[in-house]
């Protein structure tokens, strides 16, 4: 009988109204903080794409120098950029004609040099010799066991690159080592896509892209992806004009645009950064 | 014995009542449980977002803070010797980020070295971001001898950043 008598109807209506209220309240709140969570986790993938596009050409093109033909004339236009792009860097290993040995990683220790890929046929090694910067292309790479002891000393695995000419490389030398590398905007499945193409000397062409970032948005509101390039004097150089000359290009901007995947107040929420990247003048190589 | 029709009523209304109960009750734990993997799954977003900043950030610091500090040890290795020093572990960010940087110093010739920088964000066993960044210096020829030794200055065109 006791249990019984322990709740009313209306009790048992009022408890359960307010917990309705309660709830319907948390339940509010914890939508709004998901959907708040979705907007910023896309806004942030959406900057987070389109840095990868800006910051992936700001370190490379922070090394060109026009003057030094790094830039293709007739290559360089809205939403392509041909480039002479770093693939490799690294101390010579010992001295050596006709060839150079990279500086094997030593276990442990930091290491001296850096890849983004291995080198290959076709590209090209400069080294820093006592009258600056020479060139040699690369006719072929071999992974061998090297074994360094001036002016570093290392032993490993590592590369040697063969090189076409009859130069004599010193020990200790830095390295690098360049590839003419297409970077672009292209339409790919519907979408717009940043990508590159990297010059292949077997067959003689540029392969079809390979994405680096993307969907981008091609353009919005006056604004669009791709580069635009200015001289000296800060003044825009339009390829509307013709085909821009290389060697007056001091500064390059890159733009990159992105549309964040939820929508904010029923509209397109689209991201944008930008990047200008002064280019080095006639240092050589 | 025939059951008494008005209790039978009350005992089917005390089901409801707790069948209800009990759905309200899952209903607030399967918010709660959402919104606690929400922020735990924003949290690491962030603090992965944050690493890779702290690291590139570090590396430029620990580069800056080395040349800013050359000095007669640097000047004194011997060609084909090297130096090397560790920055941390330190605390960084807003999460306390373990932090710690290797810096290698190397001399090529008697005017060249190339300095690296590694710099490793998070425990050994967990490593958040790692970022690797590279210089190489040369020192102008002096030919006044009354003049302070200079530091070496970076040399355009070899990376400054690891290439990746």
């Amino acid at each position: 009988m006791l249990s019984r008598q322990g709740l009313t109807l209306a009790e048992l209506l009022v408890a359960f109204t307010l917990a309705a209220v309660v709830l319907g309240a948390a339940t509010m709140s914890a939508l709004r903080q998901q959907h708040t969570h979705a907007r910023i986790v896309s806004t942030l993938g959406a900057d987070a794409q389109i840095r990868v596009a800006t910051q992936v050409l700001a370190g490379q093109l922070a090394l060109l120098d026009p003057l030094a033909g790094d830039l293709v004339q007739g290559e360089a236009e809205d939403t392509v950029l041909q480039i002479r792009a770093s693939v490799a860097q690294s101390i010579a290993c010992q001295q050596e004609t006709n060839s150079a040995t990279f500086l094997p990683d030593v276990a442990g220790a930091v290491s001296l040099g850096g890849m983004a890929s291995s080198p290959r046929a076709g590209d090209t090694l400069w080294w820093l010799a006592d009258t600056g910067w020479l060139a040699g292309q690369i006719t072929s790479v071999q992974v061998v066991t090297a074994s360094c002891t001036n002016p570093v000393a290392a032993a490993g695995r590592t590369l040697r690159v063969l090189l076409s000419g009859n130069d004599t490389i010193a020990a200790g030398a830095p390295l690098r080592v360049t590839r003419q590398t297409r970077y672009g905007l292209y339409r790919s499945n519907g979408s717009w896509q940043f990508g590159q193409r990297e010059w292949n000397d077997s067959t003689q062409r540029f392969p079809v892209p390979q994405p680096i970032v993307g969907p981008l948005l091609q353009s919005s509101a006056g604004r669009r992806t791709g580069f635009r390039y200015f001289d000296t004097a800060g003044t825009e150089l339009k390829s509307s004009n013709g085909p821009i000359n290389v060697k007056h290009i001091a500064r390059i901007r890159v733009t990159a645009l992105s549309v964040s995947a939820v929508r904010d107040r029923l509209q397109d929420s689209v991201r944008t950064d930008s990047l200008d990247v002064a280019l080095l003048r006639a240092t050589g190589p | 014995m025939q059951p008494d029709p008005e209790l039978g009523a009350n005992r089917r209304r005390d089901g409801s009542a707790l069948l209800i109960a009990l759905a309200l009750l899952a209903l607030g734990a399967a918010l709660l449980a959402g919104s606690s993997a929400s922020a735990r799954s924003a949290a690491r977003a962030e603090s992965s977002r944050e690493a890779v900043l702290l690291a590139d950030a570090e590396s430029r610091v620990a580069l800056a803070e080395f040349m800013k500090g050359w000095g007669g040890g640097e000047d004194a290795i011997l060609v084909g010797g090297g130096s090397i020093s560790t920055i941390g572990p330190r605390h960084r960010g807003f999460g306390g980020a373990v932090v710690q940087t290797e810096l290698r110093l190397q001399r090529l010739t008697s005017s060249r070295f190339v300095l690296a920088a590694e710099c490793q964000v998070g425990p050994a066993a967990a490593v958040l971001a790692r970022r690797r960044m590279y210089l190489l210096l040369e020192r102008a020829v002096q030919v006044d001898s009354t003049v302070p030794i200079l530091a070496p200055v970076p040399i355009r065109r070899w990376s400054l950043a690891d290439i990746y």
